[in-house]
């Protein structure tokens, strides 16, 4: 076998792990934005004003038919141009990230709005709670533990998905592990093992939780 | 912003589209053909069988794709292993996505009750008739919807390839964005081209999900 010391040092080690925080950092920040927006989102589409509803409808679902890289190329080289405001890879990045989950946070939220049952609603309605009230004692908490299975499992796709903003060059796990292998020995393979073990923890210990949920809730 | 680019780019991007469609026909057989051999196992009898299949499922629905992909390109070459750029788009997508497929058809042939195949074993059938003639007509229904979310993230997925430099939809407009500077048309012209492969798939997922819904 060959010496590996080249990749199991502590300066290249650190320099990965600094990319593994990279990493997380992007997703929790999209996490944060996307679950805020999602429920703006989603309250917006079940919005009885029409112009908004229809808005929100566009924009979830003009979301949901692009592909994701296609919005972090946008957001990276084209929205600065539109805002007239220059945007470093990570700001872009973050951007993209949450704005396309945010769409499809958005559906998982609304099918979560739907999914209480309307006695829950007209009870607390007869009861003489208001609107802002009801929404906000009865119909999110239960909408939202009802839709955390759906909710983990995005997030699973957007930890992966944190690896496309490599190509606009966020030094995030992905892009660091391509700097280690284009430096002497040249080696890719165990380059490559290691990140895909990394991700792999990660995602699969995210999902393991997400299934505790999904145990918890039925 | 100079919008005749779009105009006068608007071949280039319909041979993207062409590449687009071709990627993804591809990978899409591709993952159904493995797709259906790691379902198989994930059912089967034999314990050591279905632990390959839940090994093989996880382990690519758990890396990411761009990783997968960048494996192919970047790291088999230095084992000897050169694949052509197109090649490797097709094989990342096809296998990475094989294991979404997998999930829907194991979920759908797990969503029929038993009770479903053993009437079938009382009223005299065989074992494979009673699969043939009731299970499987049933778990199908049910593995149509998961199955054409699959497919438009594959169209979606496809978007990767341009990261190692196949000119479809995305590399072209990337491409053409770079040389003209005009970098908003045609991202907006790229967000056309993949509505027009997106919207109605979506719209024939959402009919065969009412349809077959229940």
């Amino acid at each position: 076998m060959t010496d590996l010391g080249w990749l199991f040092n502590r300066g290249t080690l650190t320099f990965l792990a600094g990319g593994l925080g990279v990493t997380l950092e992007l997703a929790a920040i999209a996490i944060a934005v996307s679950f805020v927006a999602g429920i703006v989102l989603a309250l917006g589409r079940l919005s009885r004003f029409r112009p908004l509803s229809v808005a929100a409808t566009i924009y979830i679902e003009g979301m949901r038919a692009l592909p994701v890289l296609l919005v972090i190329f946008f957001s990276y080289f084209a929205l600065p141009r539109i805002i007239g405001v220059k945007l470093d890879p990570f700001a872009a990045g973050a951007i993209a990230m949450s704005a396309f989950t945010a769409a499809l946070v958005a559906e998982i939220v609304r099918a979560g709005i739907l999914a209480v049952p309307k006695g829950l609603v007209e009870a607390a309605q007869s009861q003489g709670l208001s609107a802002a009230q009801i929404l906000r004692i009865v119909t999110l908490p239960i909408a939202v533990r009802q839709m955390m299975p759906a909710l983990v499992a995005q997030f699973v796709t957007l930890l992966k998905d944190t690896s496309l903003t490599a190509v606009i060059g966020i030094l995030e796990l992905t892009r660091r592990g391509q700097i280690v292998f284009a430096q002497p020995p040249f080696q890719p393979i165990p380059v490559f093992a290691l990140i895909a073990l990394v991700y792999f923890t990660a995602n699969f210990g995210l999902a393991q939780i997400g299934r505790r949920l999904e145990a918890r809730t039925l | 912003m100079d919008w005749s680019v779009l105009g006068e780019n608007a071949g280039a991007l319909a041979q993207g589209l062409l590449i687009t469609l071709e990627v993804s026909a591809l990978a899409l057989l591709l993952a159904l053909v493995l797709g259906v051999i790691v379902a198989t196992l994930r059912v089967a009898p034999s314990p050591v069988l279905r632990r390959i299949g839940t090994a093989y499922v996880e382990f690519l629905r758990n890396i990411p794709l761009l990783v997968q992909l960048f494996f192919l390109f970047f790291a088999l070459p230095s084992i000897g292993i050169r694949l052509d750029a197109f090649v490797c788009g097709v094989l990342a997508l096809g296998v990475y996505t094989s294991a979404f497929v997998a999930e829907a058809i194991r979920s759908g042939i797990a969503a029929v009750p038993t009770g479903q195949l053993e009437a079938g074993l009382s009223s005299g059938m065989g074992y494979a008739t009673a699969m043939r003639l009731i299970v499987l007509p049933q778990a199908i229904a049910k593995t149509i919807p998961p199955l054409g979310n699959t497919t438009l993230n594959l169209i979606k997925n496809s978007s990767l390839v341009s990261t190692v430099s196949v000119l479809d939809i995305l590399g072209t407009a990337n491409l053409l964005g770079a040389r003209s500077f005009q970098y908003v048309p045609m991202f907006v012209g790229a967000a056309i081209c993949y509505l027009i492969l997106t919207l109605p798939t979506a719209f024939a997922v959402n009919l065969l999900e009412k349809r077959y819904a229940r």
